[in-house]
């Protein structure tokens, strides 16, 4: 299964992808939004964690525009944040986002369990949203 | 201290009423005139000493009506009649602080009235409504005081500190769990292989650092804000301190392709500075420039010394400057750099687009070179690049220690002070 990891902070992603290489993910980075959009679209992971603040595009634009494009609307997305203010959860739940997961309260070998989970309930949710 | 203002003021009234009953005769009448016009000249001190306060004051009798008003109350509650109503005053007030109502409440309870949070236009207000007695026989209210305080800056200093806690509190946070999350991971999978262990290391140590230094400019800038800022001064030649960096950061300036040149002053006087921290502050701005610089950019680092120092080589200043061709920094960002709360840039959801950091290196080098009795100063236009430039004062020397160490320096370029650069704050 690929993943895609979108953060700016190079020592999240090396515990990120270490842990999930380990339990055999094939994991692809990008520190920005913009690159996380280009891989998004050429690399088509199955899942994508996708930081909150990023240094050139807020990451709820990003998520807003992978969900507007027809070849990635259907990746389930999940947002990486350091700030737990309802609002934020809210809008990126708004957005489209499957999960709002705060980089402090996840322990690198909760990956495993919080992906299968995510993964899991998207074909479901593509169902429904598929028109008639 | 208000208070007492206008008690002293009633007071006078007072005093003025009880000794025209008093004094009835012709004799007396000329002292009457004299005190006529002593309590007139006491009343406008009084009157000028209350018009000219920064807070905005109001007396009002217990009918309401005006009786003072100060130029800062007519400001704040934007009123322009010559005589204004009690409406006329009442009218700026929100809703849910009625002034009618408080000014009644603080009267018929002889109690003080405040609220903290006043709103009046964009501006936030204390607001104080105090009884005013009089003892006459006995004591009874004759009016109420009412203090205007602009707490706007208070407030908006509130939130800054409130915005830079949180975003110090992340700062250190991310390094700490990055620093938990790999050591468990070492501790728990013995199948590690050798290069996600070394991998894994490195991450601890780098963050490690990042936390030390995060820690030690959190230090840094308390000691600067409270004014503990120690320097151990010696001896030292800045042009020297000026090479060393430039050597340190050639390595990273490769990597980034970009060209980073040097031009030192081969007349630079020793001046008496703490090594350690010019060390520091030229470190600072040429870790800026590099991270705002965009590839196959140039940055300078120009040493050099000012008109000043010309004419009388006991006096002037030694002048570093670190310029670049960056991004650049636009006109209105640049007088918050300097803050202790520099980088914060909140939107409305209270983060940032930008790439958070401490945003206390700015504040710190100016707090350093303020230290040593020099000015920091900025000059940027966006996409054109930036330049920081700091002066040192040239301290009087003894001439044999200048010509001891003069042997030994390395000779560079010479080199022409810039033209003065455009104080920024």
């Amino acid at each position: 299964m690929k993943i895609l990891l979108v953060d700016d902070d190079d020592a999240l992603m090396t515990v990120f992808s270490t842990a999930l290489r380990k339990h055999g993910y094939d994991v692809i980075t990008a520190a920005n939004g913009q690159q996380g959009l280009d891989k998004a679209k050429t690399d088509k992971p199955d899942l994508i964690f996708l930081d909150q603040v990023l240094p050139d595009i807020q990451g709820n634009e990003v998520l807003k525009t992978l969900k507007e494009d027809l070849e990635t609307k259907q990746i389930p997305v999940a947002m990486l944040s350091n700030f737990g203010q309802n609002e934020l959860i809210q809008d990126a739940i708004n957005s489209g986002a499957v999960d709002y997961i705060l980089k402090y309260q996840i322990e690198p070998d909760d990956l495993d369990t919080k992906i299968k989970e995510l993964t899991k309930t998207n074909p479901a949710d593509a169902d429904v949203q598929q028109p008639l | 201290m208000v208070l007492f203002l206008v008690a002293a003021f009633f007071a006078v009234i007072a005093a003025y009423f009880f000794f025209k009953s008093e004094k009835e005769t012709k004799k007396l009448f000329e002292t009457e005139d004299e005190l006529q016009k002593q309590t007139d000249r006491e009343r406008n001190k009084l009157l000028s000493i209350i018009g000219s306060m920064p807070d905005g004051v109001l007396v009002l009798d217990t009918s309401l009506t005006p009786y003072v008003i100060n130029d800062a109350a007519r400001r704040f509650l934007g009123i322009t009649a010559q005589s204004p109503s009690f409406a006329d005053i009442a009218k700026p007030f929100p809703t849910k602080i009625p002034l009618a109502e408080s000014v009644k409440s603080a009267v018929s309870k002889n109690t003080v009235v405040t609220f903290h949070d006043l709103k009046l236009s964009d501006q936030t207000f204390q607001l104080m409504i105090t009884p005013v007695t009089e003892k006459n026989g006995a004591t009874h209210t004759v009016g109420v005081t009412i203090l205007l305080q602009n707490i706007t800056e208070e407030k908006s200093l509130e939130k800054m500190k409130e915005d830079f806690s949180n975003m110090i509190v992340h700062e250190l946070r991310s390094p700490i769990v990055a620093i938990k999350d790999s050591s468990k991971m070492m501790i728990k999978d013995d199948s590690m292989g050798q290069d996600d262990k070394t991998n894994m290391l490195t991450l601890i140590y780098n963050q490690s650092n990042k936390l030390l230094g995060l820690v030690n400019s959190i230090l840094d800038a308390a000691r600067i804000e409270g004014n503990r800022l120690v320097l151990n001064k010696t001896i030292s030649d800045v042009g020297q301190i000026a090479r060393d960096e430039v050597e340190l950061f050639l390595p990273e300036a490769k990597k980034k392709n970009m060209t980073l040149v040097a031009q030192i002053s081969k007349d630079l006087p020793l001046i008496s500075v703490d090594t350690v921290r010019v060390t520091q502050v030229i470190n600072n701005l040429l870790s800026n420039s590099l991270k705002y610089s965009n590839e196959g950019g140039t940055i300078q680092l120009i040493v050099g010394t000012d008109d000043a120092y010309e004419k009388d080589k006991d006096k002037g200043h030694i002048i570093v400057t670190v310029k670049d061709n960056g991004i650049g920094i636009a006109k209105d960002e640049q007088d918050k750099l300097f803050s202790k709360f520099g980088q914060i840039i909140t939107d409305k959801t209270s983060i940032s687009t930008q790439k958070l950091s401490s945003g206390l290196g700015l504040y710190i080098t100016k707090g350093i070179i303020e230290a040593h009795g020099g000015t920091l100063l900025l000059e940027s236009e966006t996409g054109q690049g930036t330049s920081f430039s700091f002066t040192l004062p040239v301290a009087r020397l003894m001439e044999h220690v200048s010509a001891i160490i003069e042997k030994d320096k390395p000779s560079g370029e010479h080199f022409t002070a810039p033209p003065a650069s455009k104080m920024v704050n």
